[in-house]
């Protein structure tokens, strides 16, 4: 097990070393550079300045040489500075990385726990009232768009009831628990909702197909309560596949979130990275984006041992 | 075995003990219908389930917020009590940097404006006033004289004395020495400065005492005495420039420490920021000035505009402002909504909507094409149909306010038959109307006009003009592009075949030298001025010069208005709006006063007030008369 694991964790710096050298270039070869964008923001900005600017941010220089030596800086700690936020991008990165975990993770608990009991409800009756009205609210959760739901709930609850905060992460003074979790509410039902019909419509699928193996008729037969057929043999099977798509979202960390995000004004990774693309924040794109290659091969590293404990058939010596 | 329990069969021999768990065939069996089948309710198990996992997601939430840090980057604040009149504002962008000379963004000079002044600025008037100097220098009241260069050229000098009482928010005065350090940081080439032009006008401040100080300029230009850099805490700041110049922009005070009081010298100073969310400003108890009305103001960065108005509606926000914030027809839309819930503002400003024709295309190169789509869009229809009016048509580059404006030019009016007449003796004929013209080879009068994919109020302006220019029979199409390919790659390229939409920002009186000159068309491939149509008229040219140095106010609008003649008749672009400020602002909020051009408002927040409170309020400011006001 644990040369397994070296071994993929070896496979992992490869592929992110690769992975570096790929979204450098992709971000470098885009149209424009920081300083086509402050032209733009500035029109009295002349020749001169734009040759002296792109001088001093290091734009003249061919893009193998500028990788090399964000690479070698790299390599020593240096990851740069954000130009969007005038900082170093691991101050910027540290800090939304927490927070989006944070906001995804409490989503991602509470689309478990709606999505594992409903998942094995609805197998356990299929075409019952009950399982039709699981997939009705499964269907609607994965076709409403979410910037369109996260309005609603904003009119909803904030506007209307005035139950909870439109937007923030905090009130200013605040700063307590409390405030924070009545901050973080919305933009977690509004990713919750996002989320859970997907999930249900894995652990259902994935409950019926256990639920009809023989090992089921089996320890049915056997005499074993419903509660330990249906937990400890039905739903451990189970999550064989859901497990691989939950490692697989965890991309979602980029991208996922970004439109609550920025509904939300929760100050979190996916923001962060889509205005650091579109603002040719190099340096932060770039970490914003490995981050998120290597918080998925992680992801898909767990799930690949949480296989073997799932099944224990699978082992990897 | 109760009494409906399925029966149980055994086998006679056990397994063998070497079958493992999963393959080893039970003992005994109980023959059930698969549990899909099952008529037996799960009901308890699954309660037991969501019960368990239920609590084990509160208190993992619990724990997870434990270590969340909402407060990124934010530096501790004095939290207000309940009583303080705090007044909340929205934006809808973020400063990338605090300091003032690094990047050009709208947002920072916005926030920049309730606890920094520049020595001077364009006022509401569009006059330029003293903010920090006690009287404006000028030739005529002999604070400004020309001097002798020692290359022979003639250069001015402008004295400045800031007023009495001007300090840091830490107490520390300021003074000529900041000044003269700030100009010392603008004209290094490596600090990362980002326009350098007037840093490299000014030959040398010079020092007089500690509130005057002597500006050198190398030439006499029209703005002379606006050439003063904005100004930088010399107690706060030299270390990190004198340390390492090229570490400046990274390294400077207000980027590493933008909650030091040192670094705000207006009514205000900066106490928190949470970067990309929020700034909060307090009182600054040095401001020498008239006392704001508000102990708190809290900015708020939104970038939804949905979300931003969703907070207008909850109250979490008591205003958005003008400058960076709801664009018109979103303002519009709000207004439409709730009419007397908010004061609405609307305030045409210098930003120049345009289509740019690409001078070299033979077909747009021709001026008659270019007259004949100017009689041919009917522009009041766009400004009054698609923006209530609130955004004018513009006659040509120059704004209605600005003193260089005239309107002794030649019009465009929406005139089919003129259009058509144009067209027709350029060479471009139809059999019938509406059908699209031809020339002599047969080849079809087809335009492409391009914009920055996404912002809905230009395709808008490009689908009224496609159907306008249709009726004159020229078949437009639109070919959009995502902004960062549109400006870094097609218009800086001059890749465009025939006309690019797009906005120009300028300031009062500002010479147009970046966008008309010849010298300013840029060479493929290469880094050059922003004159991307390829205008070159050398009138133009020789009154852009000329324009520079004239002093005399109404020699330099003499110039001004057969600069805008030729403008107007040559055509190098189509003028279409003046793009407008929208404020949505509390009724109870008075003195907010838009200005148009490139100074925000906030320059002037001591100005505002609450209706009705304690005698501190300016009840009849230029907000109380605003349209939908319910005051």
């Amino acid at each position: 097990m644990l040369s397994y694991i070296v071994q993929r964790l070896v496979q992992t710096a490869v592929v992110l070393f690769v992975m570096s050298f790929i979204i450098y270039a992709m971000i470098g070869l885009m149209p424009g550079d920081p300083i086509d964008l402050m032209v733009q923001a500035d029109p009295d900005l002349t020749a001169e300045d734009q040759q002296r600017l792109k001088q001093l941010y290091g734009l003249d220089q061919p893009l193998t040489t500028r990788y090399w030596n964000w690479l070698t800086a790299a390599l020593q700690g240096d990851f740069g500075y954000s130009r969007l936020f005038a900082q170093p991008v691991l101050d910027v990165l540290w800090p939304r990385l927490g927070n989006t975990i944070v906001l995804i993770g409490c989503a991602f608990l509470l689309s478990l726990a709606i999505a594992l009991p409903a998942g094995i409800a609805a197998a356990t009756r299929p075409r019952s009232l009950l399982d039709n009205a699981v997939n009705l609210g499964a269907f609607a959760g994965i076709s409403v768009p979410p910037f369109w739901l996260a309005i609603l709930l904003i009119i909803l609850f904030a506007v209307t009831l005035e139950w909870f905060p439109a937007s923030g992460m905090t009130d200013p003074g605040e700063g307590g628990l409390l405030d924070q979790l009545h901050h973080l509410v919305l933009p977690v039902v509004a990713l919750t909702m996002a989320r859970v019909g997907g999930i249900i419509r894995y652990v259902r699928a994935a409950m019926m197909e256990a639920l009809r193996q023989d090992y089921i008729r089996t320890a049915r037969a056997k005499g074993l309560s419903r509660r330990r057929v249906l937990v400890s043999h039905a739903l451990r099977n189970a999550m064989i596949p859901v497990v691989t798509i939950l490692a697989l979202d965890m991309g979602m960390l980029v991208s996922g979130a970004l439109i609550t995000e920025t509904i939300f004004g929760w100050l979190g990774m996916g923001k962060t990275v889509y205005d650091a693309v579109l603002g040719n924040d190099y340096n932060l794109a770039l970490l914003g984006l490995l981050f998120a290659t290597a918080l998925t091969l992680l992801a898909n590293l767990l799930a690949d041992l949480a296989y073997a404990w799932l099944d224990p058939r699978i082992t990897y010596d | 075995m109760k009494r409906g329990d399925p029966p149980l069969y055994c086998a006679a021999k056990p397994a063998p003990a070497h079958l493992n768990r999963l393959t080893r065939p039970p003992s005994c069996v109980r023959l059930v219908r698969p549990a899909y089948q099952s008529e037996a309710r799960e009901g308890p198990v699954i309660r037991r389930l969501l019960s368990r996992t239920l609590s084990c997601l509160a208190a993992l939430g619990l724990l997870a917020l434990a270590a969340c840090d909402t407060g990124t980057g934010e530096t501790s604040a004095k939290a207000g009590d309940g009583a303080a009149r705090t007044l909340t504002i929205a934006i809808s962008q973020f400063p990338s940097t605090w300091h003032p000379m690094l990047d050009a963004m709208l947002a920072k000079s916005y926030l920049h404006g309730l606890s920094r002044r520049p020595v001077v600025a364009y006022g509401p008037d569009w006059e330029l006033r003293c903010m920090l100097c006690t009287e404006l220098p000028t030739l005529e009241n002999g604070l400004a004289e020309r001097e002798q260069l020692p290359n022979g050229d003639t250069g001015i000098a402008v004295t400045y004395t800031l007023k009495e009482g001007l300090s840091w928010a830490d107490g520390e005065p300021v003074t000529s020495a900041d000044v003269r350090h700030s100009w010392q940081v603008g004209k290094h080439p490596k600090t990362g400065v980002v326009s350098q032009q007037i840093y490299e006008r000014i030959r040398d401040i010079e020092i007089v005492d500690q509130r005057t100080f002597t500006v050198h300029i190398d030439r006499v230009t029209y703005d002379y005495n606006a050439t003063v850099p904005p100004i930088l805490p010399r107690h706060r700041d030299r270390a990190a420039f004198e340390q390492d110049p090229a570490q400046y922009r990274h390294q400077n005070a207000f980027d590493r420490d933008p909650t030091d009081p040192g670094l705000y010298m207006g009514p205000y100073k900066m106490v928190s920021v949470q970067r990309g969310v929020r700034a909060v400003y307090e009182r600054n108890p040095h401001w020498p000035g008239k006392k704001p009305a508000f102990d708190r103001i809290i900015v708020r960065a939104i970038q939804n505009t949905a979300a931003m108005e969703a907070n207008l509606l909850s109250g979490t926000v008591d205003m958005i402002a003008g400058e960076t914030g709801l664009s018109i027809d979103q303002a519009l839309a709000l207004e439409t909504r709730h009419p007397e819930r908010f004061q609405y503002l609307y305030q045409p400003g210098l930003v120049y909507e345009h289509i740019e024709f690409n001078l070299q295309n033979p077909i747009v190169g021709d001026r008659r094409v270019r007259r004949a789509l100017a009689y041919g869009a009917n522009r009041r229809a766009i400004s009054e149909q698609l923006f209530d009016g609130k955004q004018p048509v513009a006659l040509h580059n120059v704004n209605p306010r600005d003193p260089a404006f005239t309107d002794e030019v030649k019009h465009y009016p929406y005139d089919l038959a003129r259009a058509r007449k144009l067209l027709g003796a350029a060479g471009w004929t139809n059999q019938e109307p509406g059908q699209t013209r031809t020339n002599a080879q047969g080849e079809p009068l087809r335009l492409t006009i391009m914009t920055t994919a996404g912002n809905r109020t230009r395709e808008l302006v490009q689908q009224v003009l496609q159907s306008d220019w249709r009726r004159i029979g020229v078949d437009l199409q639109i070919v959009n592009e995502p902004p960062r390919v549109f400006f870094g790659q097609t218009v800086s390229g001059r890749a465009w075949e025939h006309m690019a939409m797009f906005a120009w920002l300028s300031s009062p009186g500002s010479v147009p030298r970046s966008t008309l000159h010849s010298e300013q068309i840029p060479e493929k491939g290469e880094v050059g001025g922003q004159n991307y149509k390829g205008y070159a008229n050398p009138r133009v040219d020789e009154l852009i010069d000329k324009m520079e140095r004239e002093l005399n106010d109404r020699k330099r609008v003499q110039l001004w208005h057969e600069l805008l003649k030729i403008y107007a008749r040559d055509l190098p672009a189509l003028p279409l709006y003046w793009r407008a400020q929208a404020f949505v602002l509390p009724p109870w909020l008075t003195g907010v006063e838009p200005t148009g051009h490139q100074y925000p408002t906030t320059l002037w927040v001591e100005d505002w007030g609450i209706r009705g409170a304690d005698g501190d309020a300016r009840a009849d400011g230029p907000a109380a008369d605003a349209s939908g006001g319910d005051g």
